[in-house]
């Protein structure tokens, strides 16, 4: 999800390394696959390595203030600038919408395997 | 044309595309599994989604009947017009009623052009103004509304394609 959000925001947005990248994330985490997580087998999922919980969620303020930082220097007329991914092309205003989506589903899916795990307000 | 109207409609647009292919082809049992004894069910959940769509656009929002009680959508699916989800135990996810699901998604056809047609409807000035949500007890600001909705009913896909892929599997 942190990886995602700084993709899209820090990265393709802001046109600038990823925080993962600028800060050194992969070294800190120990997560050294390449990209994002998206299409990985499950048995990439399972080769992740134990990382701390509270190092991933400081990765994920880290993204956070330089995604606000990007928003709140955007314009109303960057909403509307385009951008090609494969043979799509995409609006900025587009990302912004995306992220919410895809962001908020998996927010969804973590609380429902803790759900699962712990029962109704565990 | 205000500059939030279009990554809050295209966010809806792509949730809402994505819930239906999320139920695609999922049979009634599939429909009311639960993956633990107070896990919600897909049949639920869509039910709700639904809900919130129409809530918080026709009541919250604009100030008028719901679409589930005004265009007599309780009555088809013959719920209680005073039922949401919000708060529901374990008991009432599992007593659901056995609905069908092409008509939940009627409703929620109905609920989500509601949705895109109150965006269409405001002006860059309301999103700085509070509405009182009754139901919540709470005055919200419209602009929050607006990236709530889309949070609260994206998380909600996002559980029915995980309960989906524990019983179909990868891709199922």
């Amino acid at each position: 999800m942190a990886c995602v959000e700084d993709n899209w925001i820090n990265g393709v947005i802001a046109g600038g390394d990823s925080v993962w990248d600028s800060g050194g994330w992969a070294v800190k985490t120990g997560i050294t696959s390449e990209g994002n997580g998206y299409s990985n087998t499950m048995n990439e999922v399972r080769a992740l390595p134990e990382v701390a919980v509270s190092d991933l969620l400081a990765y994920y303020d880290a993204v956070r203030d330089a995604a606000f930082g990007v928003i709140d220097r955007m314009s109303d007329d960057d909403v509307s600038t385009e951008f090609s991914r494969g043979e799509r092309t995409i609006t900025w205003g587009w990302i912004l919408g995306h992220v919410i989506v895809e962001e908020s589903q998996h927010l969804g899916q973590v609380a429902l395997i803790r759900g699962i795990i712990r029962g109704l307000n565990g | 044309m205000p500059s939030f109207r279009d990554p809050i409609k295209s966010g809806l647009n792509e949730y809402y595309g994505k819930l239906k292919e999320s139920v695609s082809g999922l049979t009634p049992e599939e429909l009311m599994w639960q993956p633990g004894p107070e896990s919600n069910h897909i049949l639920w959940t869509v039910w709700h989604m639904a809900r919130v769509a129409d809530r918080w656009a026709n009541s919250t929002v604009l100030g008028n009947d719901e679409l589930w009680t005004r265009n007599g959508w309780a009555a088809k699916l013959d719920m209680p017009e005073d039922r949401y989800g919000r708060g529901e135990t374990p008991d009432q996810v599992r007593d659901f009623p056995p609905v069908d699901i092409g008509l939940v998604l009627e409703y929620y056809d109905a609920a989500h052009t509601s949705v895109l047609a109150m965006i269409d409807a405001l002006e860059q000035s309301d999103l700085d103004r509070d509405v009182f949500a009754e139901y919540r007890d709470e005055s919200l600001n419209i602009g929050w509304i607006l990236g709530h909705i889309l949070a609260e009913e994206a998380q909600h896909l996002g559980q029915i394609a995980y309960i989906r892929g524990i019983q179909r599997g990868f891709n199922g």
